[in-house]
């Protein structure tokens, strides 16, 4: 006769806590798939970065010819005069290099492209240079202006004038 | 005795769960900062900005001084690729960058290049 209510507090322990359990789980559960967007955007972020870096390093000159500092042209600006992509190449894959072992390198994968003015056109038109064949992967893009001298000879796709073109380049892993 | 020991149980698991979930939306909330400042900072054009900047440093230092070929390319490839308006001129030693993707706007007048 006393004991007679004692379910419905069992009930209410047994509703309540698989209530909280169901909103707990569906919370952690919802929380991990979200996880990946944010990984992707970081490490998107660090590699972009890395991109920019390498090619300002590749744009800054190696010397200054006297305390004004006077133009002198880089190796990247180099690169694209004298057409080297293989040297463009292995330079850019060196100073990306994140690991130290040199019988281990990163595989940080790029596709690089010369975009530029046709004065006679107007129009902006891009040459290929080198890399690996990109397969839709996920991959970031990082730009750099280079300054090209007219007075040195230029190769044949640019027209003969002192120039700015755009180097593009496609990072993937 | 006996009866009032559930009552007990209730208010314990209920303080338990609570605190899990209050640590799971906490959890939840922190990687969203990540992705957003990620973001953000894909978004915000600082690279741009300095390469352009470079650039035209570059050719500052270049025998002629100056060079409105430059210009131009910087003006159309720029629009053409990477969609943002770039305006560089220089007035009698004074130059000026203008720099605007719709989102960002960048403006500078150099008179001494002292960096």
């Amino acid at each position: 006769m006393v004991n007679r209510d004692e379910g419905q507090v069992y009930t209410i322990e047994g509703i309540a806590a698989s209530v909280l359990l169901v909103i707990t789980v569906y919370t952690v559960l919802s929380t991990t798939t979200i996880l990946t967007p944010g990984d992707t955007h970081i490490i998107d972020l660090h590699l972009e970065q890395t991109g920019n870096d390498v090619l300002a390093v590749m744009d800054t000159p190696d010397y200054y010819s006297d305390i004004s500092g006077t133009y002198n042209e880089s190796a990247l600006a180099f690169s694209i005069r004298t057409g080297d992509e293989a040297g463009f190449g292995s330079q850019f894959s060196t100073l990306a290099d994140t690991t130290t072992l040199p019988d281990h390198p990163d595989r940080i994968k790029y596709n690089a492209t010369v975009y530029y003015r046709n004065a006679t056109s107007g129009q902006v038109e891009g040459h290929p240079f080198g890399g690996d064949l990109y397969r839709r992967e996920n991959a970031v893009k990082v730009t750099r202006w280079v300054y090209l001298d007219g007075s040195a000879p230029l190769p044949g796709y640019l027209d003969p004038r002192s120039q700015s073109v755009l180097l593009e380049v496609l990072l993937w892993r | 005795m006996d009866r009032e020991s559930g009552q007990w149980i209730i208010l314990m698991s209920m303080i338990l769960c609570v605190g899990i979930f209050f640590l799971a939306v906490i959890l939840n909330q922190s990687i969203l900062v990540g992705q957003t400042t990620a973001e953000s900072a894909l978004e915000f054009p600082k690279s741009d900005i300095h390469d352009l900047r470079a650039e035209v440093y570059t050719i500052s230092r270049t025998p002629a001084g100056t060079c409105p070929e430059c210009f131009r390319d910087l003006t159309n490839i720029s629009l053409e690729r990477k969609n943002a308006v770039i305006y560089v001129a220089n007035n009698s030693g004074t130059w000026t960058i203008h720099y605007d993707n719709g989102v960002t706007s960048y403006e500078e007048t150099i008179g001494y290049w002292d960096f």
